[in-house]
């Protein structure tokens, strides 16, 4: 945890400090409102860097033995996971809600649970279709269609 | 006539077989509403208004006010079983409903939810029928100083919502003030950190940072060891003993008051009321360690204070057509739809409505609570799902919900980006409800803060010259005194976090 602490305040510094400078481009004032929208986002920047400091100096003094937060695997089996919700957010759109969720959960239940494919395929099918169906058609949210129309 | 009589006659046109009959399909559609995630009270009642418009005033306002706490009530199911809070009021339920689920305790944490809302709900009622005029007029006192002071009250919270590290705590609630203030200024409507980008413009909506900050990274956290985690142990005990009873008894009625008074002022929303009640109980609980570790003392007070501020916001709302919040200002627009216009003379030009709307309330809380405790075992059941099964559904209904709000592609992304930040936080152990807290809190402190700065030309003077202001101020810091001084009172505490921290 000291190490992550120390890296977490760097990238957290490096942040403040982006928003301190973006904020001074802000007006500070304006005529007639008083306070423009460049302070407030100033002074949080100003703040979290501060705080990152102190993050930094409190890490640096700890006297514990280093934790291992994250570890290979476990970010390949998040990563993965992420990708496949990215892909589906982008496929969404381009072949439709209900097509997209159906591959979704087929893969997620596949890999999650091992079961058999036709397992997963039934699985699929039918949380895509209620989805739509309770979403979609009862709700009358207009979730995207894309180019496979479903 | 005095309002005991008035209510009397409401009641009459209340128990009438059709108000009845909209009553209890407004209780029930909220439910099912509340239930599915993203999906919240302003959503339902916007997408139900134009199909009311086939009914009389009267039962269409008694359906959609139903749906209102019914889906104030339902949200909370979602967040005791899948840890989706699909609206900022059941943030804090999740905290505790959630470690109450995977204890095998869904069951007692949903019942605790059903009663907690109908007990609050039920006296809040009370409140709004006998003190309506008066408490109306408290809620005209508050100006922008004011609301800025009551704001910083609400702040007072994080300090004790930091977890293990003061600094890390503070330092995401300062993250959440940041995410707020992407988009538009609300004074000058000048576009702050959107980098040309038009969805940046109209800001980071909330509900897709929450589903993103608990639901999607449960379930990446879940997935990263391939866990299989589901409840195989038997579901023992459905409804909460006569001893867990007696022991969130007090709860309930403190949270009621806190939400029903908060709930007066408009602005004050049943997510911040429903923070404030949960860190209440933390402080005057005689084991405050326990507080998100699943007690049900955890799920009663953020569900007494949310339903208990429910009702609260209809009195500026019915006296001054003020709404506390967005669910409330879809409903003002269903009042205007029908010629009612809310104000000081309502309650003389349309008594009848008023009072039957009222009188509808009370009946409503009866039927969702008869409507949701036979139903306790059948969500309870939902723990068992395998979690291969479950994490797909959970990560559809999120990301439904996430697009729901505002119909934008974008929002989906904003829930998956902040699914991976989530993910991130957990691992290095920054807390996510002060940035939930401080990103809900951040548009009206700001806007009061410069409203208050223009009236007093730039002083900060304004905050201590108004014995409101000043006196909600003096409270704030003497909550935060006192909590930082019972964080450091105890170091051995604090060691045995520390070494926990380290292991």
């Amino acid at each position: 945890m000291k190490k992550i602490n120390l890296y977490m305040s760097i990238v957290l510094s490096a942040l403040s400090v982006f928003v301190m400078v973006e904020s001074k481009k802000m007006p500070a004032e304006i005529a007639g409102l008083g306070m423009g929208p460049g302070v407030l986002p100033f002074w949080l920047g100003a703040g979290i860097l501060l705080l990152s400091i102190i993050l930094a100096v409190e890490s640096l003094l700890d006297k514990r033995s280093p934790k291992k937060v994250f570890n290979i695997s476990e970010i390949k089996n998040m990563g993965i996971m992420f990708l496949a919700l990215v892909l589906y957010a982008i496929s969404v759109d381009l072949f439709g809600f209900g097509i997209s969720t159906l591959l979704l959960v087929f893969f997620l239940v596949r890999r999650l649970g091992k079961y058999a494919w036709w397992k997963c395929g039934t699985i699929g099918v039918i949380v895509s279709s209620v989805s739509v169906y309770l979403f979609r058609v009862l709700l009358e949210m207009p979730l995207p269609t894309g180019i496979v129309g479903f | 006539m005095p309002s005991f009589d008035l209510l009397m006659q409401g009641f009459a046109t209340a128990i009438s077989p059709e108000n009845l009959f909209f009553a209890f399909l407004g209780a029930l559609m909220g439910t099912l509403i509340g239930v599915l995630p993203g999906i919240g009270p302003t959503s339902g009642i916007a997408m139900l208004l134009p199909l009311t418009t086939i009914l009389p005033p009267t039962p269409a306002i008694i359906m959609l006010a139903g749906l209102y706490y019914g889906a104030m009530y339902g949200g909370s199911t979602t967040a005791i079983l899948v840890n989706i809070p699909g609206e900022v009021a059941s943030v804090p339920t999740a905290m505790d409903g959630y470690k109450l689920a995977r204890k095998g305790q869904a069951g007692p944490a949903l019942a605790t939810a059903a009663i907690s809302s109908f007990v609050a709900g039920t006296l809040s009622l009370v409140g709004l029928t006998f003190f309506a005029p008066t408490l109306a007029g408290f809620s005209l006192k508050f100006g922008p100083p004011e609301y800025f002071a009551l704001m910083i009250l609400a702040l007072s919270v994080v300090v004790n919502l930091t977890g293990k590290s003061l600094v890390k705590g503070l330092i995401a609630g300062l993250l959440g003030f940041l995410i707020a203030v992407i988009g538009l200024d609300p004074m000058s409507g000048y576009a702050r950190f959107s980098f040309g980008n038009v969805n940046m413009m109209s800001g980071i909506d909330f509900i897709s940072v929450i589903i993103g900050l608990f639901a999607v990274s449960e379930v990446l956290s879940n997935v990263e060891t391939h866990v299989v985690d589901v409840y195989k142990a038997k579901l023992t005990g459905l409804m909460p003993t006569l001893k867990d009873l007696r022991q969130i008894t007090p709860t309930m009625l403190r949270s009621t008051v806190i939400g029903f008074f908060m709930g007066l002022l408009p602005g004050c929303s049943p997510g911040v009321t429903a923070f404030v009640a949960y860190d209440t109980e933390k402080r005057l609980s005689k084991h405050p360690e326990k507080f998100g570790t699943g007690i049900l003392e955890g799920v009663a007070a953020p569900e007494g204070a949310n339903n208990a501020t429910t009702s609260g916001g209809f009195v500026p709302l019915m006296a001054f057509g003020i709404p506390s919040g967005p669910a409330l200002a879809v409903l003002l627009g269903g009042f205007m739809m029908y010629g009612l216009q809310p104000g000081p003379t309502l309650f003389e030009k349309n008594a009848d409505f008023v009072w039957a709307v009222i009188a509808s309330m009370y009946i409503g809380n009866v039927m969702l609570l008869i409507l949701n405790l036979p139903l306790v075992g059948l969500w309870a059941k939902l723990v068992r799902v395998p979690y291969p099964i479950m994490a797909p559904m959970v990560l559809v209904f999120s990301i439904i919900g996430a697009y729901s709000v505002r119909g934008k592609l974008f929002d989906i992304g904003v829930a998956l980006f902040f699914g991976l930040i989530g993910w991130v936080m957990r691992k290095v152990e920054l807390p996510a409800s002060p940035l939930i807290l401080c990103l809900i809190l951040a548009t009206i402190l700001e806007t009061s803060l410069k409203q208050s700065l223009s009236m007093s030309t730039g002083g900060l003077g304004i905050f201590f010259t108004r014995p409101i202001s000043l006196t909600l101020i003096t409270v704030a810091l003497v909550l935060v005194a006192f909590s930082l001084y019972t964080r450091f009172k105890h170091p051995e505490k604090a060691s045995e976090a520390l070494a926990e921290e380290s292991e």
